[in-house]
């Protein structure tokens, strides 16, 4: 018997019990439909993070106060707050040659107002350097200057939000914001950014000279210092240079944490690849068990087919014609199962999508192949018991079966 | 040995069971059929008859003993090698039939076929062929409840010709027909032993039947106890 013949027995006896293979192929469909779909949600979670990690800039390297000894996402501000003041900034400047930027950051929240529109926002204080390094730019008007830094001008840069909120329609250039108090005048606003992981909203954030940031929150430390390396290649160097040099003007200990962009993603995506293996798991978990709802079926249809095992022996049938005619009928049976299941995770992946629009889940080629090879092999490895009871039925037996 | 014997079956023993709870289902049995002859096998139930036909058309092998179909040794072969010899040199007619329910008739003819490998378009030729010639040309798309149990002898006997085997062997083919299909039937058969000299081997009870054969075998407890050749 040829191949091709196996393969039309296997569809005629399919479609013959429509209903009956309909709720055997079930278990697969479920399986492998939500094996993929909670991997590509995953994996599109997984790019959406990445995206806006890379969003924030390039070769971005985050300097805080205090050490910690994990890698990742830590609260290195916590621990044994180690000051950091603008000397680091300034002193990265001048000797970190890898860097391309080297901008300090305070933060805070206070009362915004103007006129008689309050609004409680978050102000940063940074100096020149913080919009070549993180990538957002000035819709209209200036940033402040270096001049404006050394200087301590109560100035400022106004993020989206905030203008729309306490300005309105009208034009705020030239304006004066009341910050906690003091009068700043309005030099420009940024770019619309939008929200980072459905958080931190980044236009509604008010930018002063880190200077009188400094005074308006009485302190002359600093949240954190932000660098940019020259390049990919220079991010280890420049962190050994940053290293080198906080060192050298911290008494010699490494009290401060160093983070690149590189090593949050990538502890991020462990992160992530870690959760899309346990959900994966959980899922195969129904493949399996739909491989044995086709075990169960198989085994049912080889003795309701007893008969015809019998005809089919008698006149010629070989152990091994009955054999491939079974196993084939359930790799089908599976087979199918596992492309509908594909069909209904695109499905659900392009539903999905409307209600996620910013992370859409990525479904990848090699998933949809591994998915259905692995249906393939449940069909299979839950086909051969019966088919191998199907074979070996004695043709006499077989044929006096009622 | 004689060459231009069919059927050779020498010392032939069936034992079913083992230990203390063994049943001698055929023993001493010495057959020879010849190419073309028409031989009614008779006895009661239980005699062996069946089993006797189960050896002959390898669908069984025997304990002891040899049997050779056309000079063949086949009481020693493997399954698929005895599956083999089914398609090609045996055809099977029972008594309920024994057709795929699902199928056409065209299917439930072209089936053996399938298993000698040939392909989809010769299949189909050849069955509709061998149905025209049973007389059911019109019918070959009916499934087997759509047809009379004279149809469904007629689409049996056609998917037992269709590899054009050397011995039709047949169980109580008119069992479960009303007397004038069962004669129907009957003619049938004797026509293709006469005129297409097919070796025609049927068990049955019916006597009237058993005297249209040439030759009469009467099983009892195992054992051939008579053997009459009429013509």
């Amino acid at each position: 018997m040829k191949f091709i013949d196996f393969i039309r027995l296997a569809l005629t006896s399919i479609v013959e019990n429509r209903i009956r293979s309909f709720l055997t192929m079930l278990g697969i469909m479920i399986g492998v439909g939500s094996v993929i779909l909670l991997i590509s949600m995953t994996t599109g979670f997984r790019e959406y993070l990445v995206n806006q990690f890379m969003g924030i800039g390039t070769n971005l390297i985050i300097i805080s106060p205090g050490k910690t000894e994990t890698k990742g996402i830590g609260h290195p501000g916590f621990e044994g707050v180690q000051k950091m003041t603008i000397g680091d900034t300034i002193a990265l400047r001048r000797h970190a040659t890898a860097l391309d930027g080297v901008s300090s950051i305070t933060a805070g929240t206070a009362d915004v107002r103007y006129v008689d529109r309050e609004r409680r926002a978050m102000i940063i204080g940074t100096d020149e350097a913080f919009i070549k390094i993180i990538n957002i730019g000035v819709d209209t008007g200036n940033f402040f200057t270096a001049d404006d830094v050394d200087a301590s001008r109560r100035v400022c840069t106004i993020g989206y939000t905030v203008k729309n909120e306490l300005f309105g329609g009208r034009n705020p250039l030239g304006e004066i914001l009341k910050i906690g108090g003091s009068g700043f005048r309005v030099i420009g606003i940024m770019e619309r950014k939008g929200t980072f992981m459905g958080t931190d909203d980044f236009d509604d954030v008010v930018y002063i000279p880190v200077t009188a940031a400094q005074r308006l929150f009485n302190t002359d430390r600093l949240l954190g210092i932000r660098a940019k390396a020259r390049s990919a290649a220079m991010i280890d160097e420049a962190k050994e240079q940053v290293t080198g040099i906080l060192k050298k003007r911290h008494n010699n200990k490494e009290d401060f944490t160093i983070l690149t962009q590189g090593s949050l993603i990538s502890s991020l995506q462990s992160i992530l690849q870690t959760l899309s293996a346990v959900l994966a798991g959980i899922a195969a978990i129904s493949l399996l068990v739909g491989g044995i709802g086709i075990m169960n079926i198989m085994l049912v249809s080889v003795r309701e087919r007893t008969r015809e095992i019998g005809i089919r022996k008698a006149v010629g049938a070989t152990r091994r014609d009955i054999l491939f005619q079974f196993l084939i009928e359930s790799t089908m049976l599976s087979l199918i199962g596992g492309t509908v299941g594909i069909f209904i995770a695109f499905i659900g992946g392009v539903i999905l999508s409307r209600f996620l629009p910013q992370m859409p889940p990525v479904m990848e080629p090699w998933i949809v192949a591994l998915a259905t090879l692995f249906s393939g092999s449940v069909g299979i490895f839950f086909g051969v018991y019966p088919a191998y009871r199907a074979a070996y039925q004695d043709p006499i037996e077989a044929l006096r079966y009622e | 040995m004689e060459s231009r014997d069919l059927i050779y079956l020498e010392n032939v023993k069936k034992v079913y069971g083992l230990g203390p709870v063994q049943v001698n289902a055929l023993y001493h049995i010495n057959l020879k059929i010849s190419f073309g002859e028409f031989v009614a096998i008779l006895g009661p139930s239980g005699s062996g008859k069946s089993t006797l036909m189960n050896i002959i058309g390898c669908l069984d092998r025997p304990t002891e003993g040899r049997y050779l179909l056309e000079n063949i040794d086949v009481s020693g072969l493997k399954d698929e090698e005895l599956a083999r010899i089914r398609n090609r040199k045996i055809g099977f007619v029972f008594q309920m039939f024994n057709l795929l329910p699902k199928h056409s008739a065209l299917d439930n003819v072209q089936l053996p076929l399938l298993y000698s490998g040939i392909d989809p378009k010769g299949r189909r030729e050849k069955g509709l062929y061998i149905l025209r010639k049973m007389g059911l040309e019109g019918r070959w798309h009916h499934r087997p409840n759509e047809l009379s149990g004279g149809e469904c002898q007629r689409v049996a006997i056609a998917r037992a010709l269709i590899t054009e085997p050397s011995i039709l062997l047949a169980d109580e083919p008119t069992g479960n027909l009303d007397s004038k299909t069962g004669a129907d039937i009957l003619s049938l058969f004797k026509r293709l032993n006469r005129e297409e000299g097919v070796t025609l081997i049927m068990v049955t009870h019916n006597p009237v039947i058993a005297n249209e054969a040439g030759r009469r075998i009467y099983i009892q407890d195992g054992t051939i106890a008579e053997d009459t050749k009429l013509s």
